[in-house]
C-alpha cells in the first residue's frame, strides 16, 4: 500500500494556495481585495497565486469594469473543489496515521520546492 | 530532484490553517445573509403595518425608509465581502417587492374585496420572495 503523502497535490501544497482554496471552498465568487485582506497577503502575491491556480483550472478570475474601477472576482471551479477536498483528505489521512517520522514530498518539476518550502514567506 | 521534509505536524498545521481560512471566510461573508433577512423582515413588517395594523402610510414609510437606508449604508460599507452581483440583485429585488406589492397585489386584493388579514399576510410573504431569493447563490449566477 502506498503512503498517503504520494497523493498530495504539489500545486495545492503551498500555504497560500492551500489557504486560498480553503477559503474559496464554501464561498461564491469574491472580490480580489477582500481575498487579499482575508488571507493577509499582498496584492502581488495573491495575483501570482491566482495565476498559477487559474492556469491549472482550479479557480476562475473574472475582471469587471464598474464605472472607472475594475473589480476582480475570484471563484473556485468544480475541479478546484474536488482537488482541494482530495488534498485535504490526504492530509487528514496523514494526521490520522499519526506517524511521528517525517515523509518526503517529491515535487513535479521543482513545483514543491518553489511552493512548499517552510521558509516561504507568503 | 526537489523534495522537502513533511511531517505529521506539518500536515496537522496545514489542516488547521485550512479550517481557519474557511472559518474566517464564512464569518466575513455571513453578514450578507443577515442583511437579506433584515431587509425582507422590514419589508414584510412595512406591508403588515399598513394593511393589518392600519398605520398611516407615511408613519410606516418613514421608519422603513430610515432602517432600509441604514442597512444599505452598512452593506455598502462592507461591499468588498459581498458576493458578485449581490448588491445589484438586492436592489432589483427590493424594487420588485415594492412594485409587486404596491402595483399588483395591493390593488388586486382591494379589487376582489379580500379583507381577511391572512390574505394580506400571504400577499406580504409573496412579495418578499424576490428579496429572500437573494439568500441563494444560484440567484446570482
Amino acid at each position: 500500500m502506498s503512503h498517503p503523502r504520494k497523493d498530495l497535490d504539489t500545486l495545492i501544497h503551498s500555504p497560500v494556495r492551500f489557504s486560498l482554496l480553503a477559503a474559496l471552498r464554501n464561498l461564491e465568487d469574491v472580490d480580489f481585495k477582500f481575498l487579499a485582506n482575508l488571507l493577509e497577503v499582498s496584492d502581488s502575491t495573491l495575483s501570482q497565486t491566482l495565476t498559477v491556480l487559474a492556469d491549472a483550472d482550479l479557480v476562475t478570475v473574472r475582471k469587471e469594469t464598474v464605472g472607472r474601477r475594475t473589480r476582480t472576482w475570484v471563484g473556485i471551479t468544480t475541479t478546484g473543489r474536488t482537488a482541494f477536498e482530495q488534498h485535504l483528505a490526504t492530509l487528514q489521512a496523514i494526521v490520522d496515521s499519526g506517524n511521528p517520522g517525517t515523509s518526503d514530498i517529491k515535487g513535479n518539476g521543482g513545483q514543491a520546492a518553489a511552493s512548499g518550502q517552510p521558509g516561504e514567506s507568503q | 530532484m526537489s523534495e522537502n521534509k513533511f511531517s505529521v505536524e506539518d500536515a496537522t498545521r496545514l489542516v488547521a490553517a485550512g479550517e481557519k481560512a474557511a472559518q474566517d471566510a464564512r464569518r466575513a461573508t455571513r453578514w450578507f445573509r443577515v442583511f437579506v433577512i433584515a431587509q425582507a423582515a422590514y419589508a414584510l413588517a412595512f406591508t403588515l403595518s399598513l394593511d393589518i395594523a392600519k398605520v398611516d402610510y407615511w408613519k410606516a414609510f418613514a421608519p422603513f425608509l430610515l432602517v432600509t437606508l441604514c442597512i444599505w449604508m452598512i452593506a455598502f460599507r462592507y461591499r468588498e465581502s459581498i458576493p458578485r452581483h449581490g448588491l445589484r440583485n438586492m436592489g432589483i429585488a427590493v424594487a420588485t417587492w415594492f412594485a409587486l406589492y404596491t402595483l399588483m397585489l395591493d390593488p388586486a386584493m382591494q379589487l376582489f374585496g379580500l379583507s381577511s388579514p391572512w390574505w394580506w399576510v400571504l400577499a406580504g410573504v409573496i412579495s418578499i420572495t424576490p428579496i429572500l431569493a437573494c439568500l441563494f447563490a444560484s440567484s446570482r449566477r
